[in-house]
């Protein structure tokens, strides 16, 4: 039996009959992590030791005959944006290396209650601005399938984990798209989850009104089994809402009652032909399995992506004030006057794209053109809201494309900031109007890369984007193209 | 040539600390004076991750201010973002409202005037930066204390007038409850604009604003001098700066902190991590209710009700729980008479007293009545107040109840004259004082019951018929 190969829920049920131990299962990820992760760099800090321990006294604990809560013994990765106690936070910037935030994330206790492995922190861009991760401080992740390609990101650390067979299931975060565009080039399923859904509480924040924790996974089941345990109000998160069921049908999902809108200036976005073709495919596949799929008009995304711009930067330029090297993080020595040290502190401690968007956040809020984008953007956020919101009486989905485009090189993007952004763009309307949104496995391609498929629901149907994403994989067997455990991955 | 005439125009902006446990977004103690740096966590000092979550009791203080100051009410209210960066500013941003205060054209009556109040909204308080050999050294323990502040409208016409607004203001704060209004702590602060009009001029000068101003007293010198310096600048033909100033308490002199240039500018914008702040009609009412009777009303009331004096209403009014006793005690004596008890016998005591109100009214009733004499009345007071017993039981102990019956009395001048014929004589051949003679004896008999007036003045009327009978 290859234990990487299986699901967290399989593990799970492996572990609780007793086929196989905790202890067995870490040193057995522990192994296939050390070789593999010399070339993907998925990892910036690993916590074996504690997750031995923690496995150790599962293992007593289900000898005892306790009941075991649903994640016992699943292996989990979280992103370094992500707060535990006892462990650095460095979101991969060098303004926070050695930072201990001495407190757990909100989702990291629900994830240590239910009785899962963490055994690392995976890379990311630093403070999650980029789609690449190649702004990480350490240094870029690469894409499993393709060790010249990047993973994505801001969490391309989470998602080459996954996609590596590293864990089967991996947290990271959101802000534009940056859990579905790392998912769609690593052959994931990366799930959004409705805004409010997941606290915030321990996740550093980029831009507050559209950060949202993510989950990465091979299998929808497993996706599912991990957002139930994160998902509820919590008190330290006032974003959160309560009273808000998760529902899934499973069994007695009939697709058949579906409504999918395919929007067609979505399409329009996409740079590439495979990706183009691909997505009409599972289209075609769709109707003949008695899906109706409507093409529909919606804003154009590259206007949502305006609107993002302005309001990611702009809620940055202030969430990133905190970082002054005085309380926390890395701060010089020497200077006197508390401006000079606070701009020396800042000068030294960003990288140039965190830099950039504090800068262009803060004339966006300033007096000046106040009015002319932040305030725009707000409103116009609230129109594309509403008119997704419109969509959905009638429709139950939006598909489209995950990326325009599959992974791209290592390093060919660098210097254009845009053309980076763009490969987010799909995700960035979703985001804007707070909804849930899953990225999942479209096959690959003829150079053997993943292709990604995007689903948009209303709010607070998490379990309907799940239902389709197994009914997807089901009629078309695109995910079984994907291998996940080939170790190296020709360039 | 007559001199040109200025009126005075002053607005004031007063940030209170409300008396709330734990802070405005986390829940760490607000306690003053705790070690440096004690009363803190992740979420006041801003660390990444963080969340900040609403004190609701900061909320429920803050409206009960609102509704006190006559302000109308934004039911969906919410909170902004002030940012800049200063070392004691753990966030980069002060947690503030800006576009929807809580509360926003009220009014503040003062003496036959009424003084607007433009807006009261809630904050964050930030740390604060001690300055040490030339070295700032930041105490964080003040980040993150809910603050209240209040914005008047630039309707005080003098320094005077100014300093009377925030005393009464501080006072009915202090009914409220809902904030200790220390100067000295700095759960009071103010900060004035003033400038001056011409009087036939439209517009005012520029404003300057006086800051650190840390007692009564300073505000009203600040504004004083600063009053006097524009003036003569103005007469000089001189243009007034705006600008920031402080207050030398030495010198007795405001100073320049800062030309007020630039405006800074604090990109304002609604703070993501917290919704709207959505206040119920019932929840507004039933603050509304609990908000008790303006001082300055209850002490009119007292004068013109009870006719109770100026002196006597001021020394009761300036501490709620002393006013709350003293109105209970009221209630079963001479509203008066009690007062003038509080003042006189009761000013060095901390209210509301160890003793229910009831005790000391029937204290002050019996002494009234003549029941009990004056010094006796002092004394039951004063045993009531250290062992708690009621006054009842003390004057039982001690025997101490006079009687003025006129028939008892009457019964006992008879027989004090019947056994000293001798001393009646002498009073009759015009030896006054002998009636003192008489008095003792009486009193001595009545075991010191006898009401000394009454048998005084019994006394007298008797032998004084003899007189005309002999």
């Amino acid at each position: 039996m290859e234990f990487k190969e299986q699901t967290a829920c399989s593990l799970f049920r492996l572990f609780e009959q007793g086929e196989i131990s905790a202890v067995e299962i870490i040193k057995n990820f522990r192994e296939f992590q050390g070789q593999r992760d010399k070339d993907l760099k998925a990892f910036v800090k690993t916590s074996w030791k504690r997750a031995e321990k923690k496995a150790r006294a599962l293992d007593e604990k289900r000898k005892r005959g306790e009941d075991l809560p649903p994640l016992s013994a699943v292996p989990i990765a979280i992103k370094d944006n992500i707060a535990r106690l006892r462990e650095t936070m460095t979101c991969s910037s060098n303004f926070l290396k050695g930072f201990f935030p001495g407190y757990s994330a909100t989702v990291v206790e629900k994830l240590e209650e239910a009785g899962a492995l963490i055994i690392g922190r995976t890379n990311m861009d630093e403070m999650a601005m980029g789609s690449t991760t190649e702004t990480s401080v350490y240094h870029p992740t690469r894409n499993p399938h393709n060790l010249g390609k990047t993973p994505g990101g801001s969490s391309g650390g989470s998602a080459a984990a996954v996609g590596g067979g590293i864990v089967p299931v991996a947290l990271g975060s959101e802000t534009g798209g940056s859990v579905r565009q790392p998912a769609s080039f690593c052959g994931n399923y990366g799930l959004r989850p409705t805004y409010g859904r997941i606290s915030r509480f321990g996740l550093a924040a980029y831009a507050s009104s559209l950060d949202q924790i993510g989950l990465f996974a091979r299998d929808p089941d497993d996706l599912w089994r991990v957002f139930g345990v994160l998902a509820g109000k919590d008190k330290k998160d006032s974003t959160t809402v309560s009273g808000k069921g998760l529902e899934r049908k499973g069994e007695a999902f009939d697709p058949e009652e579906i409504r999918v809108a395919f929007p067609r200036e979505y399409m329009e976005l996409v740079e590439d032909g495979e990706v183009e073709k691909r997505t009409f495919e599972v289209v075609e596949k769709l109707e003949k399995a008695g899906i109706k799929v409507e093409e529909i008009s919606l804003t154009d995304p590259k206007k949502a992506l305006g609107v993002y711009s302005v309001i990611a930067t702009a809620e940055a330029s202030s969430n990133l004030a905190r970082f002054d090297g005085l309380r926390f993080g890395k701060g010089i020595e020497g200077e006197k006057n508390w401006e000079e040290l606070i701009k020396k502190n800042r000068e030294v401690g960003f990288g140039q794209e965190v830099k950039n968007r504090i800068l262009l956040g803060t004339l966006f809020l300033s007096s000046q053109y106040r009015e002319k984008f932040y305030d725009r953007a707000v409103q116009v956020r609230k129109e594309i809201t509403q008119e997704l919101d419109q969509l959905f009486c009638n429709f139950d989905l939006i598909l489209s494309p995950a990326t325009p485009m599959p992974a791209f090189n290592l390093g060919s993007r660098i210097e254009s900031s845009l053309e980076k952004i763009m490969s987010d763009i799909m995700a960035i309307p979703g985001s804007l109007a707070g909804l849930p949104a899953i990225s999942l496995p479209m096959g690959l391609n003829s150079e053997g890369l993943p292709l990604g498929l995007q689903l948009m629901a209303p709010r607070w149907k998490e379990g309907r984007l799940i239902d389709f994403s197994q009914f997807i994989r089901e009629i078309t067997g695109y995910r079984e193209e994907l291998k996940y455990f080939s170790e190296g991955g020709s360039e | 040539m007559m001199e040109k005439e200025f009126k005075t125009i002053i607005g004031l902006e007063i940030h209170l600390q409300l008396k709330t446990l734990s802070k405005m977004f986390c829940s760490c103690s607000t306690e003053f004076a705790a070690p440096a740096n004690t009363n803190t966590c992740p979420v006041c000092l801003g660390w990444p991750g963080t969340l900040p979550s609403v004190n609701q009791k900061a909320v429920l203080f803050g409206l009960k201010g609102a509704l006190a100051l006559n302000c109308r009410i934004n039911r969906e209210s919410g909170f902004d973002r002030k940012n800049y960066f200063y070392p004691d500013l753990p966030k980069g941003f002060q947690i503030t409202q800006y576009a929807r205060p809580l509360g926003f054209e009220g009014f503040f009556t003062l003496g036959e005037k009424n003084i607007g109040i433009r807006r009261v909204h809630l904050e964050e308080d930030a740390g604060r930066t001690i300055y040490n050999q030339g070295n700032g050294e930041i105490d964080f323990n003040r980040a993150g204390i809910p603050l209240v502040e209040i914005v008047t409208e630039p309707d005080i016409e003098s320094p005077g007038e100014a300093r009377d607004f925030l005393k009464d203001l501080r006072l009915l704060i202090l009914y409220l409850g809902i904030s200790d209004c220390s100067m000295e702590e700095g759960s009071f602060r103010c900060d004035a604009n003033i400038s001056l009009k011409g009087e036939e001029e439209k517009i005012s000068q520029n404003q300057v604003e006086l800051k650190n101003l840390n007692s009564f007293q300073a505000i009203f010198r600040a504004l004083e001098y600063e009053e006097k310096r524009q003036k003569k600048a103005l007469l000089d033909g001189e243009e007034i700066k705006g600008e920031t100033r402080g207050w030398d308490e030495k010198e007795g002199k405001t100073f320049l902190l800062r030309e007020k240039g630039k405006k800074e500018d604090y990109r304002y914008f609604p703070e993501p991590d917290l919704p709207d702040l959505i206040l119920r009609q019932d929840l507004i009412g039933s603050v509304a209710e609990d908000i008790p009777e303006p001082p300055m009303q209850r002490e009119k009331r007292w004068q013109e009700e009870w006719g109770i004096g100026k002196e006597e209403t001021g020394v009761l009014i300036s501490d709620k729980a002393k006013a709350d006793y003293f109105e209970k005690a009221a209630n079963f004596a001479s509203p008066k008479e009690v007062a003038k008890w509080i003042k006189e016998h009761l000013y060095a005591h901390v209210f509301p007293l160890e003793i229910p109100p009831e005790y000391l009214s029937e204290i002050i009733k019996m002494v009234e009545e003549g029941d009990l004499s004056f010094p006796q009345g002092k004394e039951v007071l004063k045993e009531t107040l250290e062992t708690g017993r009621k006054p009842g039981e003390i004057i039982d102990d001690k025997g101490w109840k006079q009687i003025s019956n006129q028939e008892y009395i009457e019964e006992l001048i008879e027989e004090i004259i019947e056994n000293n014929p001798g001393v009646v004589q002498d009073y009759l051949a015009g030896k006054e004082k002998a009636i003192q003679n008489l008095m003792g004896k009486g009193m001595k008999k009545s075991e010191g019951q006898a009401n000394p007036q009454t048998l005084r003045s019994l006394l007298e009327e008797r032998l004084k018929g003899r007189e005309e009978d002999g």
